[in-house]
């Protein structure tokens, strides 16, 4: 049995016409325009109907094979058709492309000057001691343990073809930002995340700015392209996301000061 | 188990936590973590608070 695939626009032209085996060897991505497209996937169980498909697609044979494919299975066919729907074209844009990467470097530089701003001393890079890299350590495990957990529950949920309600990136987003979640949750509360030459109010400000201005950023892309695309959250909802991360960043140092203050009253008042 | 001896040698030298810490070069709560006996510090760690507290090994670190 052989199987085909074509693909015909709007008007009945054939876009795409070519056997499984062939589309296997030569993988490739189609880029359809926009508008409206069938595709079918047509089960070839009979010469005939072989021969019907390739004068019906104009396709060329390029070799025969000797042995029939047909024999196991004659008079059965069958197709099964799908409607795809392409709104937008998008093409590969070179400015979209450079505005991704300067948009990452720009990105990079303002985390080099954050923590340039918030040491005590003229040093970039954060010090920490023995206890608090044991601790910052152990943030790591949980945390890679958090985004393996959630690849895996995600990957489970593919598997079983439950649709989910947000794009793959956003989801793989989300792993990330569970991680440093739990991360940055552990080593506040294990004191192991703010560094010796950190001033902590100063990483705080920047904490609550950077998280603020996140969620205008995720209140403006819901204003104007809604929370849900197609039924699903888009990559336009990350920045709600971001911002929601940095505010339990910031709840969890607050309940810790809160904590840690009167701890050092219990300790004085002991000494 | 917790170290009341090194509690009582900084106590004996009038330093808080953070005095202590910041003589140290490490966090309060290190030295808190040390004091309450929920971290074991490294031997170079040890030294150093010898050091600054005047006091030997065996004094803070040694258990009878």
């Amino acid at each position: 049995m052989i199987t085909a695939l074509s693909v015909t626009d709007e008007n009945g032209n054939s876009v795409l016409s070519c056997t499984a085996e062939s589309m296997t060897m030569e993988s490739e991505i189609i880029h359809l325009e926009q508008g409206d497209y069938q595709a079918q996937f047509v089960f070839l169980t009979s010469q005939e109907r072989w021969d019907d498909y390739i004068n019906q697609m104009q396709m060329e044979v390029l070799s025969e094979e000797d042995e029939n494919p047909y024999e196991f299975a004659q008079n059965i066919q069958d197709h099964i058709g799908y409607s795809i729907k392409v709104k937008k074209e998008l093409p590969f844009s070179y400015g979209r492309s450079f505005g991704v990467i300067s948009g990452f470097v720009i990105g990079l530089l303002a985390v080099y000057i954050f923590c340039a701003l918030t040491k005590k001393d003229d040093k970039v890079k954060c010090q920490f001691d023995e206890r608090q890299e044991l601790v910052r350590g152990r943030g790591f495990k949980y945390a890679f343990y958090t985004m393996i957990f959630w690849e895996a529950f995600i990957i489970l949920l593919l598997l079983m073809e439950i649709n989910l309600p947000a794009d793959m990136v956003l989801i793989l987003f989300v792993g990330l930002i569970l991680g440093v979640c739990v991360y940055s949750g552990y080593c506040i509360w294990n004191e192991g995340y703010f560094a010796l030459n950190e001033n902590r109010k100063s990483v705080m400000i920047g904490i609550v700015i950077i998280g603020l201005i996140n969620i205008g950023i995720g209140c403006m892309n819901i204003a104007e392209y809604g929370l849900l695309q197609d039924g699903k959250m888009t990559l336009k909802s990350l920045n709600l996301f971001g911002g929601l991360m940095m505010f339990v960043i910031f709840f969890v140092v607050l309940v810790k000061s809160i904590r840690d203050s009167k701890e050092c009253a219990n300790e004085e008042s002991s000494t | 188990m917790k170290n009341l001896r090194l509690k009582s040698a900084r106590a004996a030298l009038d330093l808080s936590q953070q005095e202590l810490a910041d003589r140290v070069g490490v966090s309060r709560q290190t030295i808190n973590s040390i004091e309450k006996g929920d971290y074991n510090p490294t031997i170079n760690l040890c030294i150093t608070i010898c050091k600054v507290l005047n006091k030997t090994l065996d004094e803070l670190f040694w258990e009878e």
